[in-house]
This record gives structure tokens, sequence and C-alpha cells, in this order.
């Protein structure tokens, strides 16, 4: 996923990527063993599944394996899926599950391999204005900043660097946040809520 | 203060998680290492050729239903093909043909042996045509012809059991 498309539309609707037609469309030929049809889900999803799942796990061979286990299970398990929800939130939820148990595996060997910032981001008007005041080397306090980030995010539980990452990173509303994570949108509020505010405790000296 | 004016400076910092990417032309190859891990571990890829094609065949309808077209045209012009081969064939022309009838030379017709119990009496005028079927009883007649039982040797009939012995 571009950083362009994600600064335009910091909220996709999976509607947005595909109608909903044309993806049940491909649903329903992958049901029936089309390898193409499904070829062109994982198209569709790959960056978005890989996202959440880097963002939970802050190390990209981590994201690598689990996003292409996410994919290889939800093609596995197709029969069994019904049709009650999008086929996006359903994979989603398959990769959060997955990745929420691999975490719990390897809760005491956390080592962070994060990916490199992209052009763009020396670009971001607000990331700018962030560092401008701590760091007369724009490059190394985006870095830097990048770090501490992603460590904040680690400290949370599981459960709060989900809800942080599918809103506040991936964009995704509190509705569809709440199919994912099978609870309803008051309680997304709350995590959302408890959150932030942890992150905000562990990145103060960034944020004033 | 209102929730987003709380959080908008953390909102702010978590765009650059946004900005994080993998390697350039990762995606590109993403869905390919997929695909080919389903492939792997799919059962029709270990199954039979046969297995292999139906299962091929039944996701593909348009093309299941092409082959079908063309195995059901393939007969419908084989079985016009041998009709017209038939057509041109002359009638009662049958009969004279010598693989549908051999007819008997001399000396097997002079063969047949009258003494045998199976023997059948042949009118040796009509052993000459072709029509008549020749009946010959020296080789098929031994099959079944028990009065040789006994007079020839190797075939002795084996003497059959009279007392069982249980242990």
């Amino acid at each position: 996923m571009s950083s362009t498309a994600l600064d335009k539309a910091p909220a996709p609707s999976p509607a947005a990527v595909a109608s909903a037609q044309s993806e049940q469309s491909l649903v329903h030929r992958a049901r029936n063993g089309d390898l193409e049809a499904y070829d062109e889900l994982v198209r569709i999803y790959q960056e978005r599944i890989y996202s959440a799942v880097y963002h939970m796990t802050a190390n990209h061979d981590d994201a690598n394996d689990l996003a292409q286990d996410t994919f290889i299970k939800a093609y596995q398990a197709l029969k069994s899926f019904k049709g009650d929800s999008s086929f996006f939130t359903w994979v989603y939820r398959i990769a959060v599950n997955k990745t929420i148990n691999f975490l719990k595996q390897r809760r005491n060997r956390m080592h962070m391999s994060l990916n490199d910032l992209d052009f763009n981001a020396e670009h971001d008007a607000d990331l700018v204005a962030l560092i401008s005041e701590r760091t007369p080397r724009r490059e190394v306090g985006l870095s830097e900043l990048q770090e501490k980030l992603n460590a904040a995010m680690l400290k949370l539980s599981d459960i709060h660097r989900l809800v942080i990452t599918l809103h506040d990173v991936q964009g995704l509303s509190h509705e569809e946040i709440g199919k994912i994570m099978d609870c309803n949108t008051g309680t997304v509020r709350s995590r959302l809520f408890y959150a932030r505010q942890q992150m905000q405790a562990y990145l103060s000296d960034y944020l004033k | 203060m209102s929730a987003s004016n709380e959080f908008s400076q953390l909102q702010k910092l978590l765009k650059l998680k946004r900005h994080e990417q993998p390697a350039h032309g990762y995606f590109i190859h993403f869905s390919d290492k997929v695909m080919a891990r389903i492939e792997a571990e799919s059962p029709v890829s270990r199954s039979s050729w046969w297995q292999w094609l139906w299962a091929s065949l039944d996701t593909k309808p348009l093309v299941a239903c092409g082959y079908t077209c063309m195995a059901a045209g393939l007969l419908v012009i084989g079985f016009g093909v041998s009709r017209s081969i038939e057509s041109d064939e002359p009638t009662g022309s049958a009969l004279v043909r010598p693989w549908y009838a051999a007819s008997p030379t001399a000396s097997q017709s002079f063969a047949l042996d009258h003494s045998s119990s199976t023997a059948l009496a042949l009118d040796r005028s009509d052993a000459a045509s072709s029509v008549t079927p020749v009946i010959s009883s020296s080789a098929p007649g031994f099959l079944f012809d028990v009065s040789r039982v006994g007079r020839e040797p190797g075939l002795q009939p084996k003497p059959e059991l009279t007392s069982y012995h249980f242990r």
C-alpha cells in the first residue's frame, strides 16, 4: 500500500477496493477451487493484512510469515465462510487471531525488525512539525521517533495495540473494528481511549 | 477538551507508522508465494491426474462444456462415417466372404469320427457347402467323451474319498 494512497484515504472501506458484488463473485469462484480468483482476492487485501500484522509485531519477517499463513488458512477454511460478514472482515479476523496467538508464544523474546520509512515521511507536514523543535537533523529524528513509537506500541497489551493499529494507523471505523474483534463499538471506543492514554504517557517527551 | 483534541498530537505521531513500508517490490511477489504454498499444500496436487483433471474441469464449467461438445461432435461424425461406409457395401455379399464361413477341405470332411458317442452324422454332399457349418467331433468331442476315460493313460479317475478322519 503506497503512502500516498493512505494519505488520501485513511479509512478506505472494502467497497473502495472492490465492489461487494465483485468480491462475492471472487469468493464464490475461490470457494469452488478457482485459484485465479483467490489470487485476485489476495492481491486486493495483501497490503492491509500485512500492514496490520506488521504494526502488531513490529517485525517484518514475522509479519511476512503470518500474512502468508493468514491467506493460506483463509483459503483452506473458505468452505466454512458463510458470508455473514464481508470477506475483508473475515480475513482480518483470521489475521488478528493468528497474530495474537503468535505474540502469546513469543512473549519473552520481542525483537523489532522495522521497515524503512518511505520518502514521503520526510515531507509529511505533521511529522515535520513534531520533530522540528527537538531534532535539528530531520532524518535522524524520524528514525529515532520511529523506534520510540514502536517500542511504545509494544508495551501495550495485544488488544490495545490492535485497536490502535486498526483505528489510528489503518483508519478502520469503530464498526469495522467491532466486527473484527467480535465486540461492540462501545468496547472498541473504551479500549481505544485507554490505549491512547497509555501511548501518550509512554511518548510524553515527544508530544509536548 | 474532546478526545480528538486530547490525542491529536499522538494521532499525528502515529501517522509515522503509515510510512513504514517493506522493500520495494515486496507486494509484487507476495501473492505468488501464497499461491505457490497453497498449490503445494493442496490435496489436488498430490492426487492422480484424472482427479486433477476432474477438479480443474469442475471449476471451469465452460471448458468442461467445450470438451463435452467436442466429444459429442466426434461421436456423431464417427457414427455418420460408419453409416456411409455400410451403405456403400453391396447387399448379400457377406456370406460369400471367406471370413464369414470357411469351406471345409476334403480331408476335414472325411475325418469325421463316426465311432465316437458324440459324433454327429453329416451328409458328405452338404459338407462341401460353405453355408452348412462344419462340425468335427475329433478334437472338441474329446473334452466331453467320458467313454475314453480309463482307456487312455493319464485319464485315470481319482479314487473317491470314502472315509473321513477327524482329529
